[in-house]
């Protein structure tokens, strides 16, 4: 066990050393995602001006929400999404299958460190951001906090097989960013990230909650903002688990049928 | 002119290079149809739940969404070359353009093709067309023919502050991803600037003209604003171009001095 | 015809400080070295000369090409080519160069090379007259015919070449710029680029510029050298006057029956030495002036310390002669 671990940790701890170099264009790439809330901000001021409450959201948990969701778009970004789609394209990835690693494990332990670097400063931006607009105290009892930290770590690693998966298709297409972009796409739909899933139709909300993607962005943001209680928030974790297995079994047999693409046909 | 017949040529060479990769090919269109589904959805879903934002309804604000759409994707079909401008040094690329006998832009024009764009601009048409039947305009021809010329100058504005943005990061180091940012801030044109406080709106129609695309011609259709005001689209079309045609000037007369 | 007078290049290295004060720094106010690549270069070089431009690695040589090209504008001096400006009178001048570069291609990577061609064709305005003679020239010399269909993507370097010196030949120029042209190349594809630059140089009196790391592609296409080292020329003569100049010098070449340690020492010392390398464990080159010190001294000496399979005598090739151009440029630095 403790081997896995030091063999793994040395990926994580290269990638977050890569990163923390390129962090000064990791903070200027954040003013776009500034952009969004900034749209956020002024038009939630204006309805919010008229009407006190939306679909059982008022200013606070609006904004909270948004500010949330951009933080997890922010962590694993789409440069780092990218990396995976560029070592396939570029033959890279020939040098890491003949390693006596796991493929996956060691792109997952990349991403957590590129990811540590991202999340830590999107954090920091969020957390200022909720504390200036928001009554952000009402939200940071210590038991949410925790719920909310573990929903988190499960929702990231959702993400990452996501995104594992979406880059194994470059196997099939050298169209990377369109892939990569695709998926964003799917995923900000189905994951509540454009809005809370409450405000979409019945039949769409349904239709989301059998895919994965809500629990990527949606189920945390419900747990911190203190949505859900008792018996559905054990619920809700539970489910968050279980896509997590899913989708990682899921990926790794994905990894499988590619990787006999390139053993077939060179590269 | 020639430099236009060039740039036309250019552009076949690409499309010609886009068909030997079938899949790419799909995935890209589709990309680009799928890109605006998330504005789109976001405004329905949005308006579902409301009946308005500052007096405007949902087709009205579509009708901001179309003509960002649309210049964007006429950005992003033929003129996705004015993007990366830095990573074009590094690769020597520039060096190879000044050896040619063409106009540089022209050169950084052609570069490259992208069939994403032409499923944005469809979009942003077909949400244009939609909302003024849903909204049961009947326009003027007067009103017609300005929102031909508003597609078109819209376009024009979207290339140029996207040139002028890029070629910033060339000209001054350390300004790199000044481009990116930039382009974010389009979003906040898709809404009417009545929601924003005074600096922004002046910002949104003069710095980062991306208002004068969406908003100008708009809300002249619309009649929320008077006519006349509609000078600014034309008068901003050309200071952004002069501003771009002097930034870039700036950033070759540095790459010649200091090389690579 | 290429005018050179007293150009010289200078850059601004900003002095990079570590963190994000630095950087912020930095921006603010700059603190910046000067760095003279090149320094009060002169040549001229008439229509119809094809000249060798060599240099170690950073010695100015490529910031001197692009002076020439007008890609970098000098820190002063002038240059003209043709009578204009290469920088001022950008398009103008690009009209008539050719410009090839080793490691980069300006051939479109996707499409087929004959739609590469046409493209330039329309760049350039080539008239389809002498649009087809050259590729008429290009398919015998070069058997083009056979990959023009081709994309760039998919030809191997020797084919993507030989492509690249069609292309940049392409419009006519009067003048030709290579860098590189036969890095990586295959000795056949050499030989066809070189044919096909002494071809175009003698049939059509075509300048030719040429910077090689492969000196044999100097000896077969130019007649003259211009050495530049620190951003200064050394030497500028005729590759007939150098082979004179330095055939004096003879080269020695022994194997050995054993590995050799510390004779070193004991033979550059010798008076009639001028040098000696060591290839390895046992193999030796001797440089020597022949009227100081004869081969059968030199061999018997060796001899004495470890027993000689073998040995071999030979004139200066321009490897060495450039070499020691290189070597007594550093010593006057110094």
């Amino acid at each position: 066990m403790k081997s896995f671990w030091r063999r793994y940790a040395g990926f994580a701890r290269c990638a977050m050393e890569k990163k923390l170099a390129y962090r000064n264009s990791f903070i200027i790439g954040w003013m776009s995602n500034l952009a969004g809330i900034l749209v956020s901000i002024f038009l939630w001021r204006v309805l919010f001006l008229e009407y006190s409450s939306i679909q059982g959201y008022n200013w606070d948990q609006m904004i909270l929400y948004a500010l949330i969701v951009a933080m997890l778009n922010a962590t694993l970004s789409f440069r780092t999404e990218m990396n995976l789609s560029e070592k396939i394209l570029d033959g890279s990835i020939v040098s890491d299958l003949t390693k006596p690693i796991d493929f996956q494990n060691m792109s997952f332990f990349q991403a957590l460190g590129e990811s540590a670097i991202e999340g830590g400063i999107s954090i920091c931006i969020i957390s200022v951001l909720a504390f200036l607009l928001t009554d952000l105290g009402a939200y940071l009892t210590l038991v949410n906090t925790l719920l909310f930290i573990v929903s988190l770590i499960l929702a990231f690693i959702l993400k990452f097989c996501l995104s594992y998966i979406s880059g194994l298709m470059c196997f099939y297409t050298s169209n990377g960013y369109g892939v990569v972009y695709l998926r964003q796409v799917i995923t900000d739909v189905f994951s509540g990230a454009l809005l809370p899933l409450t405000f979409f139709p019945v039949w769409f909300q349904k239709l989301s909650g059998v895919l994965p993607f809500q629990a990527s962005v949606y189920l945390p943001t419900q747990i911190f903002l203190g949505r859900i209680g008792g018996m559905e928030l054990l619920y809700t974790l539970l489910l968050q688990v279980g896509w997590v297995i899913v989708m990682w079994i899921f990926a790794k047999l994905f990894f499988n049928i590619a990787v006999k693409k390139i053993t077939i046909n060179g590269g | 002119m020639r430099n236009i017949y060039i740039f036309f040529q250019l552009t076949k060479a690409n499309l010609n290079a886009l068909l030997s990769f079938k899949i790419d090919f799909l995935v890209s269109f589709f990309a680009g149809l799928l890109s605006q589904t998330i504005g789109i959805l976001f405004l329905s879903v949005l308006f579902m739940n409301i009946p308005s934002v500052a007096d405007w309804n949902v087709y009205q604000v579509g009708i901001l969404y179309g003509f960002i759409f649309f210049a964007e994707g006429i950005m992003t079909l033929s003129f996705q070359g004015t993007f990366g401008l830095v990573n074009q040094v590094r690769s020597g690329t520039l060096d190879q353009y000044l050896l040619r006998p063409l106009p540089i832009s022209t050169q950084i024009y052609g570069q490259r093709t992208n069939l994403a764009g032409l499923g944005t601009s469809i979009t942003g048409l077909a949400v244009i067309t939609y909302s003024i039947l849903k909204l049961d305009m009947v326009l003027p021809l007067w009103k017609i023919n300005l929102l031909i010329l508003s597609l078109i100058l819209g376009a024009v504005i979207r290339v140029n502050i996207n040139f002028a943005f890029n070629s910033i990061s060339l000209w001054l180091e350390g300004a790199a991803g000044i481009g990116g940012t930039v382009y974010s801030l389009q979003e906040l044109a898709k809404y009417p600037i009545d929601i924003y406080p005074r600096a922004f709106q002046v910002m949104l129609l003069t710095l980062f003209p991306f208002a004068a695309i969406s908003y100008v011609p708009t809300a002249v259709i619309l009649n929320k604003i008077e006519p006349l005001f509609y000078i600014i689209l034309p008068i901003v079309t050309v200071v952004i171009v002069v501003i771009r045609k002097f930034i870039f000037w700036q950033a070759l007369k540095v790459y010649e001095g200091a090389g690579n | 015809m290429i005018e050179a007078r007293d150009l010289t290049k200078e850059f601004k290295i900003p002095v990079k400080k570590s963190g994000l004060s630095g950087a912020v720094r930095q921006l603010i106010r700059g603190e910046y070295t000067s760095k003279t690549a090149v320094e009060k270069v002169n040549f001229t070089i008439e229509q119809g000369e094809a000249v060798a431009y060599l240099g170690p690695n950073g010695a100015g040589k490529s910031t001197t090409i692009k002076m020439l090209t007008g890609i970098l504008k000098p820190s002063s001096g002038e240059v003209l080519v043709n009578g204009i400006d290469p920088q001022k009178k950008r398009i103008q001048n690009s009209k008539s160069i050719g410009v090839v570069f080793g490691q980069r291609t300006q051939l479109w990577w996707d499409i087929p090379i004959e739609e590469s061609f046409m493209l330039l064709k329309d760049i350039y305005e080539i008239p389809d007259k002498i649009y087809n003679e050259n590729i008429n020239i290009f398919n015998e010399i070069f058997k083009l015919s056979e990959f023009m269909g081709k994309s760039a993507r998919r030809l191997s370097l020797g084919q993507r070449m030989r492509a690249d010196l069609a292309a940049a030949l392409l419009h006519n120029p009067s003048i030709v710029f290579l860098d590189e042209p036969t890095i990586g190349l295959d000795i056949e594809t050499k030989e066809a680029m070189r044919h096909l630059i002494r071809n175009i140089n003698q049939k059509k009196n075509v300048s030719i510029i040429l910077t090689s790391h492969d000196l044999k592609d100097v000896e077969d296409i130019c007649k003259r050298i211009i050495v530049i080292d620190y951003g200064k020329i050394i030497c500028d003569k005729d590759i007939t006057r150098l082979t004179d100049e330095y055939s004096m010098e003879r080269e020695l070449k022994i194997t050995l029956s054993a590995p050799c340690t510390h004779m070193s020492e004991e033979l550059n010392h010798l008076e009639g030495v001028s040098s000696m390398r060591i290839i390895d464990s046992h193999t030796i080159e001797i440089y020597f002036m022949p009227n100081l010190r004869t081969a059968f001294e030199l061999v018997n000496l060796v001899n004495q310390y470890i027993k000689i399979k073998d040995f071999k005598l030979t004139e200066p090739n321009i490897e060495r002669i450039v070499e020691k151009i290189y070597n007594s440029g550093r010593r006057e630095q110094a």
